[in-house]
């Protein structure tokens, strides 16, 4: 067993400052995506509120650099938005559970060894699909083939996005 | 009423009943369950949230499962029609099932929250299902850090209203320097917290024992069995 990863109390610690900063935002997210959707569209919805749903992962691994970080805190994140207003109820933890393991493979594609801004965007932009899949399953968002591949598209752009600022704050406090 | 139940049947009962919502797809394998658990949510979930929030969420949401049944399936025999719009069974349809799936969801998650505290929730998952310490200690610890961060939050607000910079967090320009301030304070208060837990034994910390499930867990887990039955059920029948 000599692969298990360590998490020390620091390391929680920081975690759960990723997640309950990610599950406030994750929370204000909604009232933003219905908005959103309502002036701009599907499109634009995804493109302007998607990402803030996926910070969670990159804000944890920046902060606290270690394998299944950006996992746990996506799905922490999740958890707490549950918890303090549960608009998505429990199907949240599935959503922060679907993403934060396609966050986690952005950060295993550097063989953990970055923890940069790029790495942030790239797990940010992982995201995305998981999340148009899950939609598609509970909320019947099933459109034509081009349609589906622009809303993942959106959703992956706005992850970049969004990753990349979320680990930027998290690189400069670690620095 | 003294009925003994564990917290994370609870959890395992929000969590099932969530699981009827990504599998069901038609309004009469999803009506009974969503009334259940949509009535129960609302009378035990008003008491510790804020329901005002909520169910301002909750408005928007359903505009929002319209304007997706307009998108998307608007689809078969026309219902309404005006010059700008034409609504079809299919958007109804559509409108009808997500709006139950969101209330069956809610419903299961304000029940649960409404009959459990946090603390013991967090407690009982560790103890009982076994969730690993240092996920708890973490997930506690986000719940006591919470108070802290929204103060933080506030100050660094009013501090940016009184320079005129903007405000809203969500705004891509503002997030990362509304971030910054609020990760850096918390970042100092977590690497004290984090050895302070430490120095008191964190690494040591044996699991705690589970509980024996009593009369109410079975209760609990019989509601939650009957509404798989009624979901699977009434489609087959109607």
């Amino acid at each position: 067993m000599g692969h298990v990863i360590k998490f020390t109390g620091v390391d929680l610690a920081l975690l759960a400052v990723a997640s309950v900063v990610s599950g406030v935002i994750f929370t204000a997210t909604w009232t933003v995506y219905y908005t959103s959707e309502a002036l701009v569209g599907p499109i634009g919805a995804r493109v302007i509120s998607y990402g803030l749903w996926f910070i969670g992962a990159p804000l944890a691994a920046s902060l606290v650099r270690k394998p299944i970080s950006a996992l746990l805190g996506e799905l922490i994140g999740a958890l707490v938005e549950t918890l303090i207003a549960p608009l998505g109820g429990i199907t949240n933890v599935i959503y922060g559970f679907a993403q934060g393991l396609a966050s986690e493979l952005g950060y295993l594609m550097f063989r953990y060894k970055r923890w940069g801004i790029v790495q942030g965007a790239v797990a940010g932009a992982l995201a995305g699909p998981p999340c148009v899949a899950l939609d598609a399953l509970l909320f019947g968002e099933i459109g034509g083939v081009a349609e589906m591949c622009l809303w993942v598209l959106a959703a992956c752009i706005s992850g970049a996005i969004y990753g990349a600022i979320a680990s930027s704050a998290g690189v400069s406090v670690r620095k | 009423m003294l009925l003994k139940y564990r917290e994370s049947s609870l959890f395992i009962y929000a969590l099932g009943v969530s699981v009827i919502a990504f599998v069901s797809n038609s309004v009469g394998a999803l009506l009974i369950p969503s009334l259940i658990n949509g009535a129960l949510g609302l009378m035990l979930g008003s008491k510790r949230l804020p329901m005002k929030l909520l169910l301002t969420l909750l408005v928007f949401s359903t505009w929002g499962a319209f304007l997706n049944g307009l998108y998307f399936h608007n689809t078969g025999e026309i219902v309404v029609s005006t010059r700008v719009l034409t609504i079809r069974s299919g958007a109804i349809e559509s409108f009808l099932t997500v709006n139950l799936r969101f209330f069956l969801i809610v419903g299961a998650t304000l029940t649960m929250l409404g009959l459990v505290n946090i603390r013991d929730l967090i407690k009982s998952l560790e103890r009982d299902l076994r969730m690993p310490s240092g996920l708890a200690f973490s997930i506690a610890y986000a719940f006591r850090l919470f108070p802290l961060l929204s103060r933080d939050l506030s100050e660094v607000l009013i501090a940016r209203r009184e320079r005129r910079v903007g405000t809203n967090v969500i705004n891509p320009k503002n997030l990362r320097s509304v971030l910054l301030p609020i990760l850096n304070l918390s970042y100092e208060r977590a690497v004290w917290g984090g050895i302070s837990a430490e120095l008191r034994g964190l690494s040591f910390r044996k699991s705690l024992k589970g509980r024996p499930l009593g009369p109410g867990d079975l209760i609990i887990m019989l509601a939650l069995t009957v509404q798989w039955l009624i979901s699977y059920l009434v489609p087959l029948l109607v």
